[in-house]
Parts: C-alpha cells; sequence; structure tokens
C-alpha cells in the first residue's frame, strides 16, 4: 500500500503545502513552549489584536443529539486580546495567588491538522489535539486536561498570528480548580 | 481498652464525634470554630442526612427547562436527581435510580423526553416519573402496584424567581417560611420586572479541593477577604479602589439566624450614569418598581446585593466589574450552588443570569465580564479556589485535633471592631453597621449546628 492509498481508495493531494503545514506545526509548538515556560507575554505577541479565544462548555446530550455537547451558548472562557492581556499583565502581579507557586505545566501537542480556508486565502484551519499535565508545589497530585483545539492561524507579513482558537474540551466538569492557565 | 468519653478527649486518638460537637458551641461562643468540621466523615455523614436531605436546596432555573419534558440532572447532597418538567407543565425531582436494580435512568445531562427507560430490564417511567412499563408487562408483572414503583420522587419542588428549590423531607417548611425574611430581599433582588431573568447558557462546573462551608459562608459575608485575596484585580486595573470592597467601605451585613446572609453595598457605581438601582438606565428603565412594596423600593434604591448565600448551598452575587481596563463596568449576576463531594471537594456550579427585558449586548457583556472575573476563569475567584483547600487540611491534621484548633471568628466580636447591629435598619433581618465583623458567619454555623445535633 503506497502512501497515496488506503484500501483500494486513493487519497486527495494535501490541499496545503508541506511547508505550510511545518510552519503551522512550529507555530503551535513555540506557543506550547512560551506557554510551559511562562514566557506569557511573549505567548500574547503571538495572538492577532482581532483574536477569539472561547472554551465553550461540554454537556452529555442524549443520542441523536450528541453533536450538540457543545452548544456554543455556555463558556467557561470568552475572551478577546484585551481580557488576555489583562489575564497576563495579572500573572506578573505579586498577587495572583492561584499560580503562587506556578503550575509546572507540560503541553503535548499532536494530530495536527492543516487546512485552508476557502474564503481568505491567508488563513488556516489549524486543528490539534493536546494533553496539559499541571501540577503545583511539592504533592504528586496533578491534572490532566485534554481535547482538540480548533484554531484559525492567519499569515500577516510572513508571519502567523493566532486569529481564534476554539478549545473543545474532553471534560464536561473540569478536572481542575481554575482555568488559570491558557490552553 | 476501649477509649471511652470518661478518660476525656486528650487520651483518645479521635474524640467520638457527638461528643466532639457538644464542644462546637462553647466554641462558637468565644469566637472560635473547631477545624475539624471542615474534614471529618462522620460529620459529612450527618451533614448529607441532616442539611441536604432535611432543608431546601437549589437544584436549577426554570428558564433551564421552559418545555414540557425538558430536563437536567442536578444533585441534592451527593444523590443524582432528573429535574424534569413533566407533561402537564409540573416541576419535578426524581432520583436518578431504576426501582427494581438501581441502574441510572437518565444518562443525559440535558434534553427532552416523555420517558424514561432503563436499560437494564427495560423498565420505563413517565416523566413524571410514574412507572409506566415493563417488558413482557402482563406476564411479568400481572398484580405489580404500579402507584408504589414510580421513581422516589423529592416531596417537594417549589419555585421563587424561577429559582427551583426541591426538598426531600416532607415535612419542611413551605419555601417562603423557610426563606424568611430573605423572600423580601429576593424580591428586591430578582423580582424588578415581572419578566425576570433568564439563565444564559449551560452552567459551568469544576471540580474544586474544599469544604462546601467555606464557599457558603464566603459568600455570606467575607468583604474582609476581598481587598486582600483579590488585590491583583487592582494590580490590573479591573477594580481600581478594592480597598473599599472589604473592611474599610461603606458596606453592611444583613443576616438572618436562619443561616442565610448577605453583604450589602451602597452603590459602587457613579451617578448618572447608572440608575439607583445599580443598573445603567438601559436596563433600569425596563423595572417595574412599582410591583414592590414602597419599602422595598426605598431598599432597592439605597441598598444592592454584592454577594450571599441562602442556607445551606446556594451563593448569589451581584457586582460590577469591567471586563479589561479601561472598559465600562458592566454588573453581572450569577447562582452559584456548591455540591459536596466528600468532606474536603466540592463541585461548583455556575449560572450565570441576564434580564429578559436588557438587550442582547448588555447581556452578553455581562456575561463576558462575569467570565473574566468569576467562574472558572475569572481572575478574583481563581484564587479563592486555592486558600480553600486549606481548611480542610487541617480539618484532618493529628496535631490540630489534638490541640483542638480553633479558626479565628472574633472579627467584630465585642470590643474588637467597629461592628455594631444597626438598631435604625427598618427592614428584615440583622443589618450590621459596617462589614468588619463576622457575625453572619457565626449565626451560619449555629444553625448547622442546630442542624447536624439534631436527628
Amino acid at each position: 500500500m503506497s502512501a497515496q492509498t488506503v484500501g483500494d481508495r486513493k487519497l486527495l493531494p494535501p490541499s496545503v503545502s508541506l511547508d505550510i503545514k511545518a510552519q503551522c506545526m512550529e507555530f503551535l509548538h513555540q506557543e506550547a513552549e512560551y506557554l510551559d515556560e511562562r514566557s506569557f507575554r511573549e505567548w500574547l505577541m503571538m495572538l492577532a489584536e482581532d483574536v477569539r479565544y472561547e472554551v465553550p462548555i461540554r454537556i452529555t446530550r442524549a443520542m441523536g443529539t450528541r453533536e450538540q455537547d457543545f452548544a456554543n451558548t455556555g463558556y467557561h472562557m470568552k475572551d478577546n486580546f484585551k481580557t488576555l492581556s489583562m489575564r497576563v499583565e495579572r500573572l506578573y502581579s505579586e498577587h495572583a495567588y492561584a499560580e503562587d507557586p506556578p503550575s509546572r505545566t507540560t503541553r503535548l501537542i499532536t494530530n495536527v491538522r492543516v487546512r485552508p480556508l476557502t474564503a481568505s486565502p491567508e488563513e488556516y484551519s489549524v486543528k490539534s489535539n493536546f494533553a496539559c499535565y499541571r501540577a503545583q508545589g511539592e504533592g504528586t497530585d496533578f491534572d490532566l486536561l485534554m481535547g482538540e483545539r480548533r484554531d484559525v492561524l492567519r499569515s500577516t507579513g510572513g508571519e502567523l498570528k493566532l486569529a481564534s482558537r476554539c478549545v473543545l474540551l474532553v471534560h464536561t466538569t473540569l478536572p481542575t480548580a481554575n482555568l488559570g492557565l491558557f490552553l | 481498652m476501649v477509649p471511652s468519653a470518661k478518660n476525656g478527649p486528650s487520651r483518645q486518638a479521635i474524640e467520638p464525634v457527638d461528643d466532639f460537637l457538644r464542644s462546637v458551641a462553647p466554641a462558637l461562643d468565644r469566637g472560635g470554630l473547631p477545624a475539624r468540621v471542615f474534614n471529618d466523615t462522620n460529620i459529612h455523614a450527618l451533614e448529607l442526612d441532616r442539611v441536604f436531605a432535611r432543608n431546601w436546596v437549589f437544584v436549577g432555573h426554570e428558564t433551564e427547562i421552559p418545555s414540557p419534558g425538558d430536563f437536567a440532572l442536578r444533585h441534592i447532597g451527593e444523590d443524582q436527581f432528573i429535574l424534569v418538567r413533566d407533561d402537564s407543565g409540573t416541576l419535578r425531582v426524581l432520583l436518578n435510580n431504576c426501582s427494581h436494580r438501581g441502574s441510572p435512568v437518565c444518562r443525559a445531562e440535558r434534553g427532552n423526553t416523555t420517558h424514561f427507560r432503563c436499560p437494564y430490564h427495560s423498565w420505563v417511567y413517565k416523566n413524571s416519573g410514574e412507572w409506566s412499563g415493563a417488558p413482557l408487562k402482563k406476564r411479568a408483572y400481572q398484580t405489580l402496584d404500579a402507584k408504589q414503583w414510580g421513581l422516589q420522587a423529592a416531596p417537594r419542588v417549589e419555585t421563587v424567581h424561577g429559582l427551583i428549590f426541591a426538598s426531600l423531607n416532607p415535612d419542611v417548611p413551605n419555601l417562603n417560611d423557610y426563606l424568611g425574611g430573605m423572600r423580601w430581599y429576593l424580591d428586591a433582588i430578582f423580582g424588578l420586572n415581572e419578566a425576570g431573568m433568564t439563565v444564559i447558557g449551560e452552567p459551568q462546573r469544576w471540580k474544586v479541593r474544599a469544604n462546601w462551608k467555606s464557599a457558603a459562608e464566603n459568600f455570606m459575608a467575607d468583604a474582609y477577604h476581598v481587598p486582600a485575596l483579590h488585590r491583583s484585580g487592582q494590580d490590573v486595573g479591573v477594580f481600581p479602589e478594592i480597598d473599599s470592597a472589604g473592611g474599610a467601605g461603606t458596606s453592611r451585613h444583613l443576616y438572618f439566624d436562619e443561616g442565610h446572609g448577605m453583604i450589602l453595598n451602597r452603590g459602587f457605581l457613579p451617578a448618572p450614569m447608572w440608575h439607583k438601582t445599580g443598573f445603567p438606565a438601559e436596563v433600569a428603565t425596563t423595572f417595574q418598581l412599582d410591583r414592590l412594596k414602597p419599602d422595598q423600593r426605598d431598599f432597592v434604591e439605597s441598598h444592592a446585593l454584592t454577594a450571599g448565600t441562602i442556607y445551606p448551598n446556594l451563593g448569589l452575587v451581584r457586582v460590577p466589574a469591567s471586563p479589561h481596563p479601561g472598559a465600562l463596568p458592566v454588573v453581572f449576576t450569577y447562582l452559584r450552588m456548591w455540591q459536596p463531594c466528600g468532606p474536603d471537594t466540592i463541585i461548583n456550579w455556575n449560572w450565570t443570569l441576564g434580564w429578559k427585558t436588557a438587550s442582547e449586548k448588555f447581556n452578553e457583556d455581562a456575561y463576558i465580564a462575569a467570565l473574566a472575573m468569576h467562574g472558572p476563569g475569572g481572575i478574583f475567584e481563581q484564587d479563592d479556589s486555592v486558600v480553600w483547600t486549606g481548611a480542610p487540611q487541617a480539618g484532618k491534621s493529628a496535631f490540630a485535633r489534638k490541640r483542638r484548633m480553633n479558626f479565628n471568628y472574633q472579627l467584630g466580636t465585642e470590643g474588637m471592631s467597629e461592628y455594631e447591629i444597626d438598631s435604625t435598619w427598618k427592614w428584615p433581618g440583622h443589618a450590621t453597621t459596617t462589614v468588619m465583623g463576622e457575625a453572619p458567619q457565626r449565626a451560619f454555623y449555629r444553625r448547622w449546628l442546630q442542624d447536624v445535633t439534631t436527628p
């Protein structure tokens, strides 16, 4: 079986170049590094000024309506550049007690899928799966946050920026005491 | 040798819970509360039986289930119930365990249905909870008394201003009597017009390592912590004069011996941009204040809720905040339920409310401000989630028990601070002159103690 076929079916050619896909993956990896090493101001620079950052609420629906697990009427977070900037500045302040001691995080970003957005040639739909391990202080307890991110990355002057992010958590009830971190 | 009470507490590894509870009232009289009440499996079992299965507990809002057949899974104590509007429009609160073998009959958290069918043996119940049938019914259950085998239903369900409460105690006083003077204030908080308030989206839920009472007493009256724990609100410029929300401000306590209480402010907001109700003019013009009694109207035009607790585990908040520096403050309202999960863990449930008569933009702005400040991601509330972890740690500490460690509840006791009952208060409840005290918390724990020590 060649790389271009699955069984007797032929795969379509990649709709974005491998170079574009590599750039998008590099963006996601750089972003995860900034967040894990707590370089929040540097992370903020990766966001477009009209960024939309949303974490919708998931609930378990009945058979037949499961596609509405995310009804997109309720959110855990619904942020824009200004609210995200406020959150970042707080993390550099003396009184952000939820992050004192700071979370030790490791983000794994996988299953990256890049597609062009037909309406806007400079933007790409980038889906990825993530696992974010979070622990604080001396204990061995940890929270593991997981899910899928649906991002739009925008190419501006040869540079990618995050234009929107929707974080689809696997969780209905959040298994962590607060969302004092970025996903 | 089996330790007995005669040996005295110092010679026993762990004092029996009945003896321990007898020591709590004298401690409260001295402005103390033993750490052990925040983490003890025996006390927790008493709470499930004598607090949560005895009183009225908040289960949801009418606007979440507007149509016949609409349902949502909810909790009273640690038991899971189906909150459902049946075909006749009646609100029911049904234990989510089949009467046959206990399997959950409802596995979706929200939805609409005419019946609940157990997957195990296909027993079927109407959305009113009545037993409706089973496979081979005529051959298998020829003489079954269907009336006896419906889902176990909460014996009492009542509402006030759209808030749905249920009680597992058939002898509980009616909801209005249970709320007592708090009902008068709920009119002034939620009854400002006939249309009322509506839930925005699904409630957020998140797990916090805390005892439920830490949350209840905090929402009820803990203004003193605001400028300390939440100082970052001032640091980042969204709450510029945070000291005004604390002991140094002009707020006061309002509380009841039944365990309910609130922090009331006398207006955080600048006139003339804001109406005397604490809302901007565009919303205030939709209020029908003539629905209120004249003295309720006087109250609404001079005071506003900041935060409060309806005993045992419902929180209310209405505060203004800017979602980011430079933005105008917007006032938001939410309901909070602390679902106990063992003595050291809670699931927070959070419902943000909008006015049905307000513009979509106002309600959306309020929702965004609420998420930025409160809820799982809110910059204020993130910090509460970490400080409340300490009480259960001390509560199970062997050393703290040996030392009979009491937490300090002396704020506002005789000679301690400028904090008195305001004898000029014309309206229901005990009002204090400032928030530099802990009288509501002590009243809450006295009510709680009465419950857990009464079989």
